[in-house]
């Protein structure tokens, strides 16, 4: 019955999709670029369509005219004006219009529009600018993208969290690093992904079949990291400062970013931040050691000769987080402890700054390299290659002196070298690409316990291609992927037995989709490999009461999936974005509890076993927004429903997101002396979760929570060459009590209370 | 020099290294001695004549895998037993002996004793002057029972300070548990 329900609500969305046909075949657009602050045009600005050859030059009144195909709902280009602006804008046609942009002479004052559709198969249908990550130094990468619907975050309290997507995260999402595709060992939820958004200049996320361009592991989606070459006609260096207060955990985060010309073509691109923080509150006590420490290094440097292009990348990533010392507990009988207290057993009178055990220490290195050579106007050779290196140690409450020894201590190395050639006209595009990777699993020893991650090598060759075509109104894009991996697992059995295990699998992805106007449907199967921990962990999870158990009888996952884009045209000034989404698995991977605890010398714990299944997951994500420009306010709503079944047994899977809602409202204004002062207000509704394996839980899933959140900018041009922006926000602001079923903490403590947060930030 | 080819310098540099990384080692590390597990869990009750009773817990091959061996024994109703008690990691040879360890943080350690059946007391103590457990007394009841039963817990960082835990009451003590184990007994008369 399930099933039905899913195919009908799709089918419905579908057919409802097909009433809206029928449009003319261009549009003509023009757009005009004026000075922010005395109106004044600007008749140098240049836009260039990202899908063209060339960039439009305003004219004396700073006016472009475009004629463009009414197949392009959503325009994506580039803006340069003068020396300091060049950045990326993006904006929705449906008909003739006019538009009128103000420009700032900083680039980061043009805040990108979050995209809602898109025509081109190849663009992200989530594009976070340099503004915004600027905005959001401070946030943990899940935390980056948790209000955008469709996408939440699964997490083990603080920082430690990973992104989901449609209700899949962890080795179904692939992070892009800059080319290197991000290889931790984040294994389980109780682990975040070892980067940052400050790890690079913008942020591009794909929820929708990007497994043919980024590897088997983005069944579920992919975050494309990147940074922008700097303009090289720049007289001077531009950067930005992000100074920031958390009050909820007295911490502080320092975040800098500087570009400009190093030399004749030569441009250079350096990030730095560190951030910490100690013990944070929830509304009624002492989170004890919650506190982290953050260290963020990146040099980007571009260059360009003649057709050329280069860009060579290194970075440097660190993280030292405490773990609630509350949620660091025995056996089942410590859990029932643990569920029956109002307030954890562990918490102090005050917040703590030191960092102690249990707590997790990671650092991530890359260095890399992309290049592209024009063979000519629309062929394009790209050359990549890169290396990362993760290690993480995890330390726990040990006997004997131990408590300096971590208890996890893995290294994990990846290179790879890929070369593509892509084809590109204004109605065509084609890419094929081959990479080759090796990546090295190396558990150290001297931990005094069985590793949880065996050695590993492995060996991927990936071929791939993808088509994109224009018919008319119409754009059809299609891709294929192949991926031979090998790969060696070596290790010693409980018995001290030596064991060599080698497998081979034959992975792909592919994809097909039509595009309309901005409606856009389109169909994926791919089959990713069962990553280690799903086939090797073996051991106890102090933190879960739980020994976790992989299955070396695991497969290869494989996915059929179709998602469904509709933009509604907006009449009134409303906008309304819907997608639907519905992914098939015959052979879904997952833990699932055993019906009785198994007994060990601590006690007795319930074993959670990866096992495979039918599974089925679908959803539907919602927007909605209204501008009442007399008023000078934005509304805007957004809100996503998921579910997820394993046929076999018809129940409900784990950790699938709850219902969720979030109205919000937002007012500017501009006051005197080159000011202007914004607030928003918005109400975050987080429902009970309704599907959950009702067996499968120690405990029923928290009550709905209903959050507050706020925040005021007033943003100072101060001088031509340097402005600011000072930023006072609250989340949670009526310190609500309450827990949320995605945060394993919500066993033994409540989630964080009010968090005011303060930042100042500067560019120049 | 001309510095429009210091990213492709530093490209190459990048590729060096990827090269020079890869497969510095192909043998995993050899098998672990782990260091903190509890095989075995040994209590040693001797009566007033000097007769010894041995329950023990043993797990060889930790937790998971094998099922653990529980061995319980025969106690007199109405006698107070001296009780000691030995932990072992027994995967290890030659076996070490945990109990060392709890002796050297007896103020992070305490045990926990309860039964249906018996009455205990404590007779050691840390450096603070609170209960361990590595040595205790235990009073059997008045009535045979053929299925009477004893749990032994082990917490590490309790509060020892909590309102009835130097008197073993475990409700206010917290901390983690290392050790958990019920022995089956038969009480006569």
């Amino acid at each position: 019955m399930q099933g039905l329900r899913y195919i009908a609500i799709f089918l419905l969305f579908m057919l409802s999709s097909g009433l809206t046909f029928g449009q003319s075949s261009s549009f003509n657009v023009s757009i005009q670029f004026l000075d922010h602050h005395d109106m004044s045009p600007l008749p140098s600005a240049s836009f260039k369509v990202e899908s063209s050859e060339n960039a439009s030059i305003a004219d004396t009144e700073g006016k472009i005219h475009l004629n463009l195909p009414d197949s392009l709902s959503t325009i994506r280009g580039l803006v340069r004006y003068g020396c300091c602006l060049n950045n990326h804008i993006e904006f929705e046609i449906h008909s003739d219009t006019s538009l009128v942009f103000m420009l700032e002479s900083h680039s980061e004052w043009m805040e990108d529009i979050t995209v809602h559709s898109e025509e081109h198969h190849n663009h992200a249908n989530v594009y976070i600018s340099s503004a915004k990550l600027i905005e959001a130094a401070d946030a943990s990468f899940a935390q980056l993208t948790s209000h955008i619907p469709g996408i939440t975050m699964i997490s083990y309290g603080g920082q430690i969290a990973k992104p989901m997507i449609h209700g899949l995260y962890g080795h179904r999402l692939q992070i892009v690093n800059h080319g290197i595709l991000h290889r931790d060992q984040d294994w389980g939820i109780e682990h975040a992904p070892d980067i940052s958004p400050w790890a690079g200049s913008q942020v591009e996320i794909y929820t929708r079949s990007p497994a043919v361009r980024y590897g088997s592991s983005a069944m579920g989606g992919a975050y494309v990291i990147s940074t922008p070459m700097p303009s090289s006609d720049e007289g001077h260096w531009h950067g930005s400062v992000v100074n920031s207060l958390y009050f909820n955990g007295l911490g502080a985060g320092l975040h800098g970013r500087i570009n400009g010309v190093l030399a004749k073509d030569v441009m250079l691109t350096y990030s730095g931040s560190i951030q910490g923080q100690g013990d944070q509150f929830s509304s009624d006590y002492i989170l004890t050691n919650t506190g982290m420490r953050q260290h963020v290094q990146r040099v980007n440097l571009h260059s360009q000769w003649k057709t050329w292009q280069h860009e060579a990348h290194v970075s440097y990533f660190a993280r030292n987080t405490g773990i609630l010392r509350s949620a660091h507990i025995g056996n089942v009988t410590d859990l029932n402890e643990a569920l029956n207290r109002e307030t954890p057993f562990y918490t102090e009178d005050s917040p703590g700054f030191t960092i102690n055990n249990p707590r997790q220490a990671t650092q991530h290195y890359t260095v890399g390299s992309n290049s592209q050579i024009d063979l000519n106007a629309n062929t394009h050779l790209h050359i990549a290659a890169g290396y990362q290196q993760n290690e993480r140690q995890e330390f726990d409450i040990r006997r004997g002196n131990r408590d300096r020894i971590p208890v996890v201590d893995l290294k994990l190395r990846t290179s790879h070298v890929e070369v593509s050639m892509d084809y590109n006209t204004s109605s065509l595009y084609t890419i094929i690409g081959l990479r080759y990777s090796h990546e090295e699993n190396r558990p150290q020893s001297r931990t005094g316990t069985n590793p949880i991650i065996p050695f590993a090598n492995t060996n991927t060759t990936a071929i791939f291609g993808a088509l994109e075509k224009e018919f008319g109104r119409i754009t059809l894009f299609s891709g294929l992927r192949y991926e031979h991996v090998k790969r060696a697992v070596k290790y010693y059995s409980r018995q001290r037995d030596y064991v060599e295990q080698h497998e081979s699998p034959d992975l792909y992805a592919a994809n097909f989709g039509l595009a309309w106007n901005g409606y856009r449907i389109d169909f994926s199967g791919i089959k990713r490999m069962a990553n280690l921990y799903e086939r090797y962990a073996d051991g106890i999870h102090p933190a879960a009461a739980v020994i976790i158990r992989g299955d070396s009888a695991i497969r290869s996952e494989q996915v059929w999936q179709a998602n469904v884009s509709l933009p509604f045209p907006s009449t009134n000034g409303w906008e309304i974005y819907a997608g639907l989404y519905y992914n098939y698995f015959p052979n879904f991977i997952y833990t699932a509890s055993s019906p009785s605890p198994e007994l060990t010398i601590a006690g007795a714990f319930f074993v959670e076993q990866y096992i495979q299944n039918k599974a089925q997951l679908g959803g539907l994500d919602l927007t909605v927004k209204k501008s009442i420009e007399k008023a000078h306010l934005d509304f805007s709503m957004t809100s996503s429903i998921t579910l997820g079944q394993n046929i076999d047994s018809k129940q409900s899977l784990p950790d699938i997101p709850p219902f969720e809602i979030n109205p919000g409202l937002s007012w500017t204004t501009e006051l005197k002396r080159n000011k202007t002062l914004g607030l928003s207000i918005d109400y975050q509704y987080l429902a009970k979760a309704w599907f959950y394996p009702v067996d499968q839980v120690v405990a029923p899933p928290p009550s709905a929570a209903h959050l507050v959140n706020a925040s005021a900018e007033l943003m100072i041009r101060a001088k031509k060459f340097f402005s600011m922006k000072i930023i006072a926000e609250c989340q949670n602001l009526t310190n609500h009590r309450y827990r949320t079923y995605l945060n394993r903490w919500r066993y033994y403590a409540n989630e964080v209370g009010i968090q005011p947060t303060l930042k100042i930030l500067s560019f120049f | 020099m001309n510095c429009k080819f210091l990213p492709f310098l530093f490209a190459v540099f990048a590729i060096t290294m990827t090269i020079s990384s890869c497969s510095e080692d192909d043998t995993p590390p050899p098998p672990v001695n782990e260091e903190e597990l509890i095989t075995t869990l040994n209590v040693f009750l001797t009566d007033t004549a000097g007769n010894t009773v041995t329950f023990s817990f043993v797990d060889l091959d930790g937790d998971g895998g094998n099922a653990p061996n529980i061995t319980g024994g025969t106690l007199m109703t109405g006698m107070t037993y001296s009780g000691t008690m030995t932990l072992l990691n027994e995967s290890e040879t030659p076996a070490e002996d945990i109990t060392i360890e709890i002796q050297e943080e007896d103020d992070e350690h305490q045990f926990f004793f309860s039964s249906d059946d018996a009455t205990f007391a404590y007779t050691d103590q840390d450096g603070n002057g609170n209960p361990v457990g590595l040595t205790f007394d235990m009073t059997t009841g008045s009535m045979s029972n053929t299925s009477a039963s004893m749990t032994v817990i082990l917490r590490h960082e309790p509060d020892k300070a909590g309102a009835g835990v130097s008197d073993g009451d475990i409700t206010n003590a917290g901390g983690e548990t290392d050790i958990e184990v019920t022995f089956p007994f038969v009480l006569n008369m």
